[in-house]
């Protein structure tokens, strides 16, 4: 606990959604992240998996407090920010950084790579102009781009170099947590090896902790020392990255692991699926009980009418009502 | 590189029957500087270059930035090397046609109407660039904070916009010279107040849309400030579409002065602008037509080149016509 560097206690995460009647007063909530905890140990990779729309990239934003927490606590470095100002917020901010899912949207296209990598020591009134320059240069040079890049306009460059340009900003102020928000689905195959060799290395190098958000299973794998599960808003399950792959436990995890496709077309064919019937239930109307019991496999009566409880089962937490 | 393929296909040619074998003694190795994959070879050009890049192609509003350009200068140097002043009264020379000492004629107070329409020319094109200026200023900031903002404070910014903008500009003229008196100074405001609104408008509704791109939430995650956002993030991916609508402003600012100056609103005499010029002349139209000829024609030339380019300035900022 005292190790964690950021820790979310039942984390919820509510958007009002406007009425289609004009004069009803009731009011619609989606319910995006619906009291999630974990902590993140210093110098690890946390891998946040689960299916479009399950609330991970809220979830990560939240913890990140680029959204405003509709309930639970938010930890950084032993520090409360769970209600903290903006202008509290601000030296937090150096400390904890965001790598944006879309490289094409994340950099503003009137400024050139060189002002966009010294923005956030701008912001943080690091340094002279001379001493941001050098230090873009040093930054250029870690995510291997040229140091003539400096003068040119995001458009000029390629998905992977914009991406390359987003994780220099977010290095620039020397962060000790990064927040990646599916950092590589909007690249290429080959580039998004690249990148991702490129984010462990600079973890070794600089000793960073990341919360990876991603949808890509083997990615998450292979980066992530843990990985949580989400569905609809919550957590399923949560444990070593390795022991969570070759052994899941709930439901859940065992329906999503097996669709993830194996490149081999013999073993593709013996592999039993398992396969989910139904659709996600909507986030504004959740299930009264477990949040997948809609689409479970084995669900009991219980299931269905009280929402289970994490427990700590073989040094994994999970939610499910199958294990005592 | 190429003009080794060049001589593969003369020797090709010369030799007809022998085929040409394609032997590694043939190829050449790329030097280092070649090899780099990451190179850029386009030189890199700024926003406003592009933009004036493909302005300089469109032949039209070239042709009108440059009209302008001479005639601002005319406007500016002609009444000082003209031997006559705009409110010199002349009574044994009223109402000459044009000639060699009188280029434009003189008026029914025998005033040289060349140097009139020269300074009408300055009050006229003050008013447009000035309530144009001010226009952009006043819109671009509360445009761009209603939106920032948004909620219940934009919905009430915006309503505000909608009343300024259903209240005709001869009621603000009005109301303005009766309260301050008629002067340039007081067109000028009543201009710029009646046509801020669509301004704001346009910026509010340019800013609601970059407010939701990444970069945005990029900016506040690093800590920006709300205004640093506001100027750095949003008002300079902006400034295409504000450019465009200031110089579309300024036509239309001279033109409403020049209506304001005919219907007897306009600057306080002897200053002149070509509104109050077309009015005075025109009771004397059918004797002597040239007296309104000239300073109709001189803001119809000036509103023709204006608007040139601003068509020229709103197509080079389009990046859908990207050529």
């Amino acid at each position: 606990m005292a190790d964690n560097i950021l820790e979310i206690q039942d984390l919820k995460k509510y958007f009002p959604v406007k009425s289609r009647k004009i004069f009803s007063r009731e009011r619609q909530v989606v319910h995006a992240v619906d009291g999630v905890s974990f902590g993140i140990r210093r110098g690890e990779v946390l891998g946040l998996v689960g299916e479009s729309g399950c609330g991970k990239t809220t979830l990560g934003r939240t913890a990140v407090r680029l959204y405003k927490p509709t309930g639970g606590k938010i930890f950084f470095d032993g520090q409360d920010i769970t209600n903290a100002s903006n202008r509290e917020l601000i030296p937090v901010k150096k400390k904890m950084q965001i790598i944006f899912q879309d490289p094409y949207a994340s950099l503003n296209p009137r400024l050139t790579i060189g002002d966009i990598i010294s923005e956030p020591m701008r912001i943080h009134h690091i340094g002279t102009k001379a001493e941001q320059e050098e230090r873009v240069q040093e930054l250029l040079n870690v995510v291997g781009l040229k140091p003539d890049h400096i003068r040119r306009y995001p458009n000029e460059f390629s998905g992977g170099q914009r991406q390359r340009v987003g994780i220099a900003r977010a290095l620039a102020v020397n962060p000790s947590f990064i927040m990646c928000d599916e950092p590589i689905s909007a690249l290429d195959v080959s580039i998004q090896a690249q990148i991702i060799n490129m984010l462990e290395e600079l973890r070794d190098k600089l000793n960073l902790t990341y919360l990876f958000v991603a949808h890509d299973l083997s990615m998450v794998r292979h980066i992530s020392d843990r990985i949580c599960v989400m569905y609809l808003g919550n957590m399923v399950e949560c444990g070593p990255s390795e022991e969570v792959y070759t052994h899941p436990m709930h439901p859940y995890t065992k329906a999503l692991l097996s669709a993830v496709p194996i490149p081999d077309p013999i073993r593709t064919r013996e592999q039993k699926r398992t396969l989910l019937e139904g659709e996600i239930p909507s986030p504004i109307n959740p299930p009264k009980g477990c949040p997948f019991c809609t689409r479970c496999t084995c669900k009991e009566k219980i299931c269905m009418e009280v929402k289970p409880p994490v427990k700590e089962v073989d040094g994994r937490q999970i939610a499910c009502h199958l294990f005592p | 590189m190429r003009s080794n393929v060049k001589t593969i296909q003369v020797r090709n040619s010369e030799l007809e029957q022998q085929p040409v074998i394609i032997s590694p003694d043939l190829l050449e190795h790329l030097d280092d500087t070649e090899k780099d994959r990451e190179f850029i070879a386009m030189e890199s050009r700024t926003f406003l270059q592009d933009a004036w890049r493909k302005f300089k192609k469109n032949k039209l509003a070239m042709f009108g930035a440059g009209f302008l350009a001479v005639f601002v200068l005319i406007i500016i140097f002609g009444p000082m090397v003209s031997p006559w002043t705009y409110d010199g009264i002349d009574l044994s020379n009223m109402n000459k046609g044009p000639s060699m000492e009188h280029l434009f004629g003189t008026d029914a107070l025998g005033r040289d109407v060349f140097v009139r329409v020269l300074y009408g020319g300055r009050i006229s094109l003050t008013v447009g660039f000035v309530s144009a200026l001010l226009n952009l200023i006043i819109g671009t900031l509360y445009g761009g904070t209603a939106a920032y903002i948004g909620g219940r404070a934009d919905q009430i910014m915006m309503r505000f916009v909608d009343i300024v903008y259903s209240i005709p500009t001869m009621l603000y003229v009005l109301l303005i010279t009766m309260v301050f008196g008629s002067s340039l100074g007081t067109v000028i405001a009543a201009i710029a107040i009646s046509s801020w609104a669509s301004m704001a408008r346009i910026v509010r509704s340019q800013v609601l849309t970059l407010k939701e791109q990444e970069f945005t939430l990029a900016a506040q995650a690093l800590g920006a400030s709300g205004k640093r956002i506001l100027v750095k993030y949003l008002l300079l991916n902006s400034v295409g579409p504000i450019i465009v609508t200031a110089t579309l402003n300024v036509p239309t600012a001279v033109f409403s002065e020049a209506f304001l100056s005919f219907v007897g609103c306009g600057v306080a005499i002897p200053m002149a602008s070509w509104g109050t010029l077309s009015s005075d002349a025109l009771s004397n139209v059918s004797t002597y037509p040239y007296q309104l000829f000239f300073p109709v024609a001189a803001i119809c030339l000036s509103m023709f080149a204006l608007n040139f380019i601003g068509d020229g300035l709103s197509s080079a900022f389009d990046p859908r016509r990207n050529k």
